[in-house]
């Protein structure tokens, strides 16, 4: 990038907040801003650039979650925020690893302003299957209000607009239906998981 | 009822295969009969798919920011500009000194934006293995990078038959916002793009119209325009009578 903008915390926040096409624009500012930073944390602590990148991209999606939360508040930077998400992922590793002795605690404070974590983790590859079957058996108009209800907690009344809905209540209405379908999905899919289990 | 199953840290557990077998029995009696439950974890599985999606966003990225900070791409980059320059600078002048505003251009100032889909990695599985390639071809896309945009997309057509259409009408975006366009190329890929009923049809058309008007061919140009508001839900239906009331005399 031979120009790149600079964008202050406090406009990727806002961009983040927007959602769609606009939103990239400021997770691959960020991307290019840090990765760099967390490559160094990971490195410096028995990890491969690799896993560094991993734990970064984590990272990012928590950020990216929390932000998309109405009651999120910026109370740290964000590099300080991206660094302390990413600094816990990685500790857990090692400790599963058996290795967190190893780690430098470095920069502690630096974690200072910063919520607790979603969940985020990384299932088995059948469980994994069986979360994204059960979703992509979803009609698209479905997956798309779904997710942007509840994974991007776009309120209602941007939703019936964004997909082209005659008002609030019918996207509503949309959002009951999907979400009881994929009830059912999820009902069936797990059962069966379960008893192979 | 809520109990210790609704926690959203017992449900991810129990996504993780990570219950005892007694407690996942006893989840899974519940689960059968609370829809409450049911929903919980739907909602769960919900975000987790979502945050997969944006991983995998992530991960095109990343093929991304890897390929900037390679030195030789970056020294293509910039023998690519300086070809772009050479040629983009005499045109400028050209079109400074010689040409006068007309019609012709006014049209397609006024009419033309690079289209923009709230989320155009819909258009490929994102299990598909060619997922990280389109997300990358529409990430440079979308930051107006037509240059490195136009292979990944040619590289798509050559590797995937069942997605054409939108490759084609992707590639022909490109070729029709970069300076300086390749007309002829623009309106090769939207005739493919809109040949058959898919998705983008309609948003094909219409920038058909304006490939060809941009070439000067306006007859053709008009028959699209014409075609396009007499389509009742049509893409830019309006616009395009917009533009036959006030540029087509």
């Amino acid at each position: 990038m031979l120009f790149q903008r600079v964008y202050s915390d406090e406009e990727i926040v806002e961009g983040l907040r927007q959602g769609g096409v606009e939103a990239n624009i400021y997770i691959r500012y960020l991307y290019r801003k840090h990765v760099t930073l967390i490559i160094k944390l990971v490195t410096d602590n028995t990890g491969t650039e690799e896993e560094a990148r991993d734990v970064f991209q984590d990272a990012l999606v928590i950020f990216y979650e929390q932000v998309r939360r109405e009651t999120f508040s910026l109370k740290a930077k964000i590099s300080t925020y991206l660094y302390a998400v990413a600094r816990n992922l990685w500790l857990n590793t090692l400790k599963k690893r058996k290795l967190a002795h190893k780690f430098q605690l470095v920069q502690e404070k630096e974690g200072a302003g910063v919520e607790e974590s979603p969940m985020v983790g990384v299932l088995s590859k059948e469980r994994e299957w069986i979360v994204k079957q059960a979703m992509e058996e979803l009609k698209e108009d479905c997956r798309k209000i779904l997710i942007l209800s509840v994974f991007e907690h776009l309120p209602m009344k941007e939703i019936y607009q964004k997909m082209g809905f005659q008002n609030e209540q019918i996207a509503r209405n949309k959002k009951h239906k999907c979400l009881k379908y994929l009830k059912k999905i999820v009902l069936r899919n797990f059962s069966m998981a379960d008893v192979a289990d | 009822m809520e109990s210790i199953y609704h926690t959203d840290a017992f449900i991810w557990k129990y996504l993780q295969g990570d219950l005892s077998s007694e407690e996942q029995e006893a989840f899974s009696n519940v689960l059968s009969q609370d829809e409450g439950l049911q929903e919980k974890l739907s909602e769960e599985i919900i975000r987790h798919y979502g945050r997969l999606t944006l991983k995998k966003r992530l991960q095109a990225i990343d093929y991304q920011v890897q390929s900037e900070f390679n030195p030789f791409a970056g020294k293509t980059f910039l023998k690519m500009a300086a070809v772009i320059l050479l040629l983009l600078v005499p045109a400028l002048i050209f079109r400074s000194y010689y040409l006068q505003p007309n019609d012709r251009m006014d049209l397609f100032q006024a009419a033309f934006t690079p289209y923009m889909h709230e989320d155009a990695s819909m258009y490929v599985q994102a299990d598909s293995s060619l997922n990280a390639k389109w997300v990358t071809a529409i990430a440079h896309y979308e930051e107006a990078q037509y240059n490195e945009a136009i292979p990944l997309f040619q590289e798509l057509l050559a590797e995937d038959s069942s997605q054409t259409e939108v490759f084609h009408f992707y590639l022909g975006m490109s070729y029709l916002a970069q300076e300086p366009q390749q007309l002829d190329e623009a309106v090769s890929s939207f005739l493919l793009a809109s040949e058959t009923d898919n998705p983008l049809t309609g948003q094909a058309r219409w920038y058909l119209a304006l490939a060809y008007w941009e070439k000067g061919e306006k007859e053709k140009a008009m028959e699209i325009f014409q075609q396009i508001s007499k389509d009742t839900g049509a893409f830019n239906q309006q616009m395009a009578s917009d533009v036959l009331s006030r540029y087509i005399h």
